[in-house]
């Protein structure tokens, strides 16, 4: 059985859950060959590899998951076999995204008074010697005190 | 997520019809994060003609960014008006953590109300001025504006570049709104709606706040003139503020949330297993003590004075004059025992204000020496250093950061880094000047009079002078005995002559030591045996008051001084993008953006299979761009 795989060409990082898809998508037909299954998909289609070579991404909308193009194989000139695997990450990035948990490292959302050893620090530390006190201080030429029993009335 | 036991509070304070209600960060913990927009709501219909049941009507809906700043929102009245309640609101921001207030205007939105009767929708009503910088104002056009009912709604507003600091748990945050009512007598209709408080897309963090209550005081030229409680409700609302204004709230007030998925705070009976401390955090400011109000010279038994070199001098000469009169007065009545100490103090002593220079006597014996009389204890002000944060990270911290001080009198002495990080650093001496002996405060906080002591030394500062007397008494006492002796040997005539110089000695008061020798030498052999022994008996005798020891403290550095160890850092500012920075909150994933690692995830709701769940799960912990 036939299906629709639209090839794209992306540059987004592989960790992104929404990718950017450039402009030169094609829609074309294909069959899953025996061996293979949704995850990791292996589809025939009918076009030479020159034509498939500058594809990284597909979408199979039958199987409604995107997938990476992990390999195209040459059977003849003008059949390839694309292999994908599932981009887990799109294909549910609206359901995670519903996910609660607890945030490791996050790039908008921090608190840099929480250790963090990716932070690099020297071993040789900065010592510094702060400013004076901004008030009094002993004075170089010091007070003289007398201290009498009885007081000066005896 | 459950939130379940939080009580939180409003305090409300009205001087001179400006009231400032101030809501503790707890507030921020205890809101849910469900996406959900939530009102604090009075029941009040409008129409009432006093400020205080103005603030009955009070609507609040809370949403923005987690806790990361305090925003004022100032409702002043135009004072040239006597017919609008509300002219303007100006809301600005500041950090908690920095204490440094943003001026306004630079964030700063003012948001006209126009005059009754003209119909008043929020979209369009934002005034930015300069520097506003993104600010946006997206009112909801369905809140109704009519007769005399006056509603004002922030439908939304942008943080500014707020969003841009850190959130900081650690440090005490509030927020606090800021309502100037209109003076008594006046009719203070209508409601006051604030809305949603946004900031920008993908940065609302919703919250609920449980329970809220306020309490109000008017004052009018000083004057305590009302004083209530306010209660306010709680709605839920699903999104915005469409329908709040005008009508009373009948909604329930919301229960504990239950969270389902992890039904354990709320169900569970967990009474005795920790984990629902509400923690007693308030800090009762211990400050630095006054001196005490009664001393020794007050009570008369003891004086001390404040010398010159050249009171010294005199006293000196006072102290080892051997004339006649002094030496039988010294040898009689001993002064030097009455005299403590004489000793440097590397400060110049208080004069009691009103005080007059006065003879100095000892044991009623005029010393000759004219000097102040001085307090026995004082205070110095060494003043203060704030010390401020580097990297503003938790470097800027122990064990990272190591502090020390360099107290004059004490010597350097090591501070806990998290006391004074971040702060303004009071040390003050209370000094007793008769002993030398000092209490070092090592205070923190704004002001000195206001700082809480977190250290407390002890020093002595006294440099003792070396004080001797001379005391010529004991040789006229020889003499007198010499004379004795010859008396009793026989030696009538030299016994006479040697007693009637002796007795013309003490009557003269020439005290001579010569006279005892001369006598001496009248009496032959035995006399002069006699008179060997008296001659070392006839040595001056000195008391010594006081050591030289103590006086390092006339030679060390004279002011306070920090040591600060710092650890020296990369640049990690541009990190953010590639590795992220810690974070540790618990968090729905939809409310970060760019990098995030994720530590600990119950999937949930996604409708792949268990492989990919897993992978899922593995990438998330991994590091993903969200």
């Amino acid at each position: 059985m036939s299906f629709k795989c639209n090839l794209y060409t992306t540059l987004s990082e592989r960790t992104a859950l929404d990718k950017t898809m450039e402009p030169g998508g094609i829609e074309l037909e294909g069959t899953l060959i025996n061996s293979s299954n949704i995850i990791n998909p292996s589809i025939h289609i009918y076009r030479s590899a020159e034509t498939l070579a500058s594809y990284n991404y597909m979408v199979i909308p039958n199987f409604n998951r995107r997938y990476f193009i992990t390999d195209v194989q040459a059977l003849t000139a003008e059949t390839c076999i694309v292999s994908g695997h599932v981009d887990v990450l799109s294909t549910y990035k609206g359901a995670i995204r519903e996910n609660t948990a607890v945030i490791a490292r996050a790039e908008n959302k921090w608190n840099l008074y929480l250790d963090d050893n990716l932070i690099k620090v020297s071993s040789i530390p900065k010592i510094l010697t702060k400013q004076y006190f901004d008030g009094g201080y002993f004075t170089k030429n010091p007070g003289i005190a007398l201290v009498v029993v009885g007081g000066n009335n005896q | 997520m459950l939130y379940a036991d939080f009580k939180g509070y409003l305090n409300y304070t009205d001087t001179e019809y400006h009231t400032t209600i101030l809501c503790d960060n707890r507030l921020y913990e205890m809101m849910p994060d469900d996406g959900s927009v939530v009102q604090l709501l009075t029941a009040k219909p409008e129409g009432y003609d006093s400020s205080a049941e103005m603030t009955e009507a009070i609507y609040e809906a809370l949403k923005f960014a987690p806790g990361t700043y305090r925003s004022t929102y100032d409702i002043s009245p135009d004072a040239e008006s006597d017919t609008d309640f509300l002219d303007w609101l100006d809301v600005f921001g500041f950090r908690s953590d920095s204490k440094v207030e943003y001026e306004a205007p630079i964030n700063t939105i003012i948001i006209p109300i126009e005059s009754p009767g003209v119909s008043q929708y929020g979209i369009g009503n934002l005034w930015l001025p300069a520097g506003g910088g993104g600010s946006f104002f997206n009112c909801s056009t369905n809140i109704p504006y009519t007769g005399y009912t006056y509603v004002m709604a922030v439908g939304g507003m942008s943080c500014c570049n707020w969003v841009e600091y850190p959130y900081e748990p650690t440090h005490p945050k509030h927020f606090q709104w800021q309502f100037a009512i209109y003076p008594e007598g006046y009719v203070n209709r209508g409601i006051i709606d604030f809305g949603a408080l946004t900031s920008e897309p993908g940065q609302l963090y919703v919250k609920r706040i449980a329970s809220v209550s306020m309490e109000c005081w008017q004052y009018t030229s000083g004057d305590l003139i009302g004083k209530w409680n306010v209660s306010i409700r709680l709605s839920k609302a699903t999104n915005n503020i469409t329908n709040l204004a005008g009508g009373p709230f009948d909604g329930a007030q919301l229960g504990p949330i239950h969270d389902t998925e992890n039904p354990s705070t709320d169900e569970d009976d967990n009474s005795n297993k920790g984990g629902n401390g509400d923690g007693d955090n308030s800090s009762f400011p211990v400050t630095i003590p006054e001196l005490p109000t009664r001393d020794m010279t007050s009570a008369g038994g003891v004086r001390i004075y404040t010398l010159d070199p050249s009171d010294i001098l005199t006293l000196m000469s006072y102290l080892n004059s051997n004339a006649p009169g002094d030496a039988i007065l010294k040898w009689w009545q001993n002064p030097i025992q009455a005299i403590l100490s004489l000793h440097y103090l590397p400060y110049p002593l208080d004069i009691p204000s009103g005080a007059t220079a006065e003879s100095v006597k000892v044991l009623g014996i005029d010393t000759g020496v004219t000097a102040f009389p001085a307090k026995q204890f004082q205070t110095i002000h060494f003043g203060k250093y704030e010390l401020k944060p580097d990297s503003k990270t938790y470097l800027d911290y122990s064990p990272y950061t190591k502090v020390s001080i360099y107290l004059p009198g004490i010597g350097i002495r090591e501070l806990n880094t998290d006391d004074v990080m971040n702060q303004r650093i009071w040390v003050v001496y209370n000094c007793d000047n008769i002993t030398g002996q000092f209490m070092a405060f090592v205070a923190v906080g704004d002001k000195e009079k206001d700082a809480t002591v977190k250290y407390s030394f002890c020093g002595q500062v006294a440099a003792p002078f070396p004080l001797s007397q001379e005391n010529w008494g004991n040789t006229f006492i020889a003499g007198a005995t010499l004379a004795a002796g010859a008396l009793a040997g026989g030696v009538a005539a030299a016994g006479k002559a040697t007693a009637a110089a002796g007795e013309g000695s003490f009557i003269s008061g020439a005290a001579n030591a010569e006279a005892g020798k001369a006598a001496g030498a009248a009496i032959g052999k035995q006399a002069l045996n006699i008179g060997s022994s008296a001659n070392a008996l006839s040595k001056p005798t000195i008391t010594r008051s006081g050591t030289v020891s103590g006086t390092t403290s006339l030679f060390g550095v004279r002011q306070p001084y920090l040591i600060v160890e710092r650890p020296n850092y990369l640049p990690y500012q541009s990190m953010a993008a590639v590795k992220g920075f810690p974070c540790g909150m618990c968090l729905k994933l939809s409310d970060l953006k760019g990098y995030s690692v994720i530590e600990s995830v119950h999937l949930s709701g996604i409708p792949a299979t268990e492989g990919e769940i897993e992978e899922i799960e593995t990438l998330l912990k991994g590091g993903v761009i969200l």
